[in-house]
């Protein structure tokens, strides 16, 4: 079979770089999705991108689709066709629904009889016609996080599109699309000022687009970039700081890579090297680059779009920019250098925190209480505590500071506090400062133990439970102020450093701070949100979700304490005696009703023999789990133990005893037993959530 | 020798004169932003095509500096081009008018960075982009989505140009004062410093918010009775001074954060009281612009007919 090659590419105005790569991704699943439908197979599919053009590139397409035919059998001869051999209405209904003349239609034995069937046709397309179907479908498929409309028409596109090239070997796929019609044209760099330029076969793409300045394979762009970058740095005799997130943002700015590199004054390599660095990235997008002693060196290395004339008028343009930005930063980190940080903490009460739940100096004096609450109960030193109470009411404050304010320095909030605290002779606090919005993403960094991880625990709590009293909760995809991160950040902090405290009292602290507000009604929702974080975080550690789901339901002293069982039910779900206590305890766990059973046993009703059996095992039990040495490193793996031994005597139980007795009194009491044994079973987990995966320990066979 | 500002401007104007603009002159009320300029409000509503170019005053009563920033100033002009519908070559025709002015793609590194554009206070909206030239930027543009409220169809697409900044760019000049203004030797600090000093006092210091206060609501109450008279064209007006009024009190501090929100929708909510009814108003008229384009294209299309049959 001979094979060719097709390439879609949509030209469209410059498209924000932010939104290239999920709408090649989605391209890209629709174009697989639509011609296996059509049962259509290619050897390859890649993916070109600027911001003027997304295009897909498919490779070893057939001319044809394959031949999809079919047989289907149909109703049995007696009754399609009539004693004189016509169809009858139920052999031509059967003939029509097939797409065939009921004089086609065969005859077959099967086992039920003689059946007619049909010959279903299907498959056998051009590839081309089919490609003309699915390549406006894949462009209407693209969801940007904004569109818009241009000129007098009503499609959506992140950016108005200007041209369509589909060629597929050397035709043209024909077809319209937000009123353009598709053509073997593209067009090349701007500057160039080239005008269309034809794709004649498909497979000449990137050559055609190369000739005219652009570089459409993205890979090939940010190596070419990557490149120019560190010969750039090399020529100074300095090195690039590594910054792929950078890299990638200006690989999606550009069509025809190459850089400029600038200087400034020394003279503003006085200002913390945090601001330098962010006065560059931001806004302008220039990479920094280091000395061989490892100091930030006073270059820049911008890329740009194509290669202009004369690289000097460029680079004196920039140069002029970041001028102004340095001496801007300059002037607001000396501004806010005149006062120690309290005087702009003091500012905070201007500074909204959550409509209706008061400001952000409020925040600071409850953080700085709630700080002195939780250290104790996190066993924290007191040195440590008394760092993180110094620095609670301050850790805000550089919000309401000059740089803070200004939008491109907005990414330092923390970083510019701890900074200001440790000029003013407080790097304990700074560092406390500087780090309680750590973890800020998933796979951040923890704060360090002590003050930093203290304050980011309490301002993170203090957080979410202020929104849960603004009703702010989140549902789906709304989670405005990313309370499920701030929730693990929580979780994350107290299991690195093996604070023993629970989830309740953790709550319970925070929400005790909001004075009049305080009513405790929104503790357990809070304890119950941070518990389905609590999943995300020991599935993390390589514990299985049925264990994890099997151990959250249940209660536990502290998070510590919550892994320890897991990790031990985890060891134990495969051991042989364990499955016998999973099987026993689902009997119990299962027959007790929703509702709210008494756990008060009257002796006297207890009748057989096997109901007074169970009732003194788990008395016995009892006594041996309380007995139990609570700091023992093995404490739960021991409560299994015991656990174990109610094993026999519930089988015999469920053997002999009739549970729901017609007598209330009797009934409700073996109800209560079973009520005893089920608490006691539930301070390990609910057996019932655990999964086996091919013979069910919970269904034994008798 | 390069472009004096007032070259620039007279450059800027046979540029857009060509490409089938009306040159309009600014319009005589304090306006935050050439957006403001009727020219520009008005045109974008409804189905009716308008090209049109002109250079507007604005004022940002916040940002004045006294005079003493070299590039932040509470007065400056802009240069404002509305294109409606949105051609499909407009972003050439952009980088054309650049070149007119000296500005050219083969020697600077020129560059589109997505931009969303809003107007609180016009309740207006639209996608577009920063225009970078060598990292700095010279122009916002903007497909217009909507305005007073109102969805927009055709897009009208919008070019502005902060006029002092791209003429720093042009003279290599590092503050507006130096920039050659024209005539012999005047500069742009020769013509408005003085008054950009005492306007920043004005503005931050002395501007009587009592009065500003009162004026807001009177404002809004005109706007609302000469709606009533379908007096669309001087209710706008009052939509813009209300707009003003309530820059200087924002810039005086006597407006309150929780407030300034409320003070933003009133306005937007007198703007799109206007711009309804200056659609529907147009409407009665049976669109007269758009007559007479389709007549235009109807006169094209009989004309080529005939060349076709003879």
């Amino acid at each position: 079979m001979i094979l060719k090659d097709a390439i879609l590419e949509v030209g469209c105005e410059e498209l924000p770089s932010s939104y290239i790569r999920p709408a090649m991704d989605q391209m890209v699943a629709a174009a697989e999705a639509s011609l296996k439908d059509r049962h259509i197979s290619f050897q390859n599919l890649y993916t070109y991108y600027t911001p003027r053009r997304l295009a897909l590139f498919f490779k070893g397409l057939p001319e044809m689709q394959q031949d999809s035919s079919k047989e289907v059998t149909g109703p049995l001869v007696s009754v399609a066709f009539d004693e004189h051999g016509l169809p009858t209405r139920a052999g031509e209904g059967f003939a029509k629904a097939q797409g065939v003349s009921a004089a086609s239609l065969k005859r077959k034995m099967t086992p039920k009889g003689e059946v007619v069937v049909a010959m279903k046709k299907g498959g056998g397309r051009l590839t081309s016609e089919i490609l003309a179907e699915v390549f406006p479908e894949v462009i209407k498929k693209i969801r940007f996080p904004k569109v818009q409309r241009w000129g007098n028409g009503e499609f959506l596109f992140a950016r108005p599109i200007r041209w369509v090239c589909a060629v597929f070997s050397r035709t043209v796929i024909p077809f319209e699309i937000a009123g353009l019609y598709s053509s073997r044209e593209t067009r090349g760099l701007r500057s160039l000022k080239q005008g269309p330029l034809d794709v004649e076969e498909a497979g000449e793409y990137l050559e055609v687009l190369k000739q005219a300045g652009v570089v459409a394979d993205p890979d090939e762009r940010r190596q070419m970039i990557w490149n120019k970058v560190q010969l750039a740095a090399a020529d100074k005799g300095t090195l690039v700081i590594p910054d792929p997130e950078l890299l990638d943002d200006v690989n999606n700015l550009i069509e025809s890579p190459d850089v400029v590199m600038g200087a400034f004054d020394p003279k503003y390599l006085e200002l913390p090297e945090q601001v330098i660095v962010t006065a560059m990235r931001e806004h302008q997008k220039y990479f920094a680059v280091r000395d061989r002693q490892d100091h930030l060196a006073p270059y820049f290395i911008g890329v740009i779009n194509g290669t202009p004339r004369d690289k000097a008028v460029v680079i004196r343009a920039n140069e002029g920019v970041l001028k102004a930005r340095l001496e801007d930063a300059k002037f607001f980190v000396s501004e806010d250098m005149k006062v120690p940080l309290e005087t702009w903490a003091a500012k905070l009460t201007g500074i909204t925190w959550l409509e209706g739940m008061g400001n952000m100096a409020d925040k600071g004096a409850r953080l700085e209480k709630l700080v002195e609450k939780l250290g104790p109960l996190c066993g924290i030193p007191k040195e440590a505590v008394k760092e993180a109470a110094q620095a609670a009411p301050l850790c805000k404050a550089d919000l309401a500071t000059n740089i803070i304010r200004e939008k491109e320095f907005n990414s330092l909030q923390g970083v510019m506090g701890g900074l200001y605290a440790a000029k003013q002779g407080l790097p304990e606090a700074g560092e406390a400062i500087r780090f309680h919005y750590y973890p800020r993403f998933s796979g951040d960094k923890l704060p360090p133990s002590g003050a930093p991880a203290l304050l980011s625990m309490a301002d993170k709590l203090d957080t979410i439970v202020g929104c849960f009293k603004a009703r702010i909760i989140p549902t789906g995809s709304q989670d405005p102020f990313a309370l499920r991160r701030q929730a693990l950040g929580v979780l994350q902090i107290l299991l690195e450093n093996k604070y023993k405290v629970s989830l309740e009292q953790l709550v319970g602290a925070a929400e005790r701070q909001y004075g009049k507000t305080s009513k405790g009604k929104e503790v357990p929702e809070v304890v119950e949100f941070l518990k389905s974080r609590l999943q995300t975080v020991l599935e993390a550690k390589g514990l299985s979700y049925d264990v994890v789901n099997a151990v959250t339901a249940t209660e536990a002293p502290t998070l510590i304490d919550m892994i320890s069982k897991a990790e031990t039910v985890q060891k134990a779900k495969m051991d042989a005696n364990f499955q016998k206590l999973v099987t026993a305890a689902g009997r119990v766990l299962r027959i007790l009703p929703e509702k709210k059973v008494s756990a008060k046993v009257a002796k006297p009703l207890l009748k057989m023999e096997e109901e007074r059996g169970l009732f003194e095992k788990i008395q016995f039990a009892q006594k041996l789990v309380a007995d139990t040495d609570r700091d023992s490193a093995d404490y739960y793996a021991q409560i299994a133990g015991h656990l174990e031994t109610l094993v026999q005597p519930i089988h015999a139980f469920f053997e002999k005893v009739m549970v729901m007795d017609k007598n209330a009194k009797v009934r409700n009491n073996r109800l209560a037993l079973l009520k005893q044994a089920a608490d006691l079973l539930l301070v390990l987990c609910d057996f019932r959530k655990l999964v086996y995966a091919s013979e069910s320990p919970s269904n034994p066979a008798k | 020798m390069a472009l004096s500002l007032q070259d620039l401007i007279l450059t800027l104007d046979r540029y857009w004169s060509r490409q089938g603009c009306v040159i309009q002159q600014p319009y005589d009320l304090e306006k935050g932003a050439g957006t403001f300029n009727p020219a520009t409000f008005f045109r974008v509503l409804g189905p009716e095509p308008y090209h049109v170019a002109y250079v507007d005053p604005c004022r940002r009563p916040k940002d004045g500096r006294y005079g003493e920033n070299p590039n932040r100033m509470q007065h400056y002009y802009q240069y404002q081009i509305i294109l409606k519908p949105s051609p499909e070559n407009m972003v050439e025709m952009y980088l054309e008018s650049l070149e007119e002015i000296g500005i050219r793609q083969d020697e600077h590194d020129i560059r589109f960075v997505e931009d969303d554009w809003e107007s609180p206070t016009l309740g207006a909206s639209g996608l577009g982009w920063q225009v970078w030239m060598d990292g700095i930027e010279i122009t916002q543009f903007t497909f217009f989505q909507t305005t007073g409220g109102l969805e927009l169809k055709p897009v009208s697409g919008e070019i502005t140009f902060g006029l002092e900044r791209i003429a720093t760019v042009i003279q290599g000049v590092n503050s507006v004062w130096d920039l050659h203004y024209g005539g012999k030797d005047i500069t742009y600090r020769d013509i408005f410093h003085q008054a950009e000093k005492q306007f920043s006092a004005f503005n931050f210091e002395h501007a009587n918010t009592k009065m500003l206060l009162k004026h807001f609501k009177d404002y809004e109450g005109e706007v609302r009775r000469l709606l009533e008279l379908k007096l669309t064209a001087p209710a706008y007006d009052y939509v813009i001074k209300a707009s003003h009024s309530f820059n200087l009190l924002d810039a005086r501090g006597a407006i309150s954060v929780a407030e300034r929100t409320n003070y933003i929708a009133r306005v937007r909510g007198m703007a799109k009281a206007v711009a309804t009814a200056y659609v529907k108003e147009r409407e009665e008229m049976g669109f007269p612009l758009l007559k007479k384009a389709q007549k235009k294209d109807k006169d094209g299309q009989q004309l080529a007919q005939y060349f076709e049959n003879s």
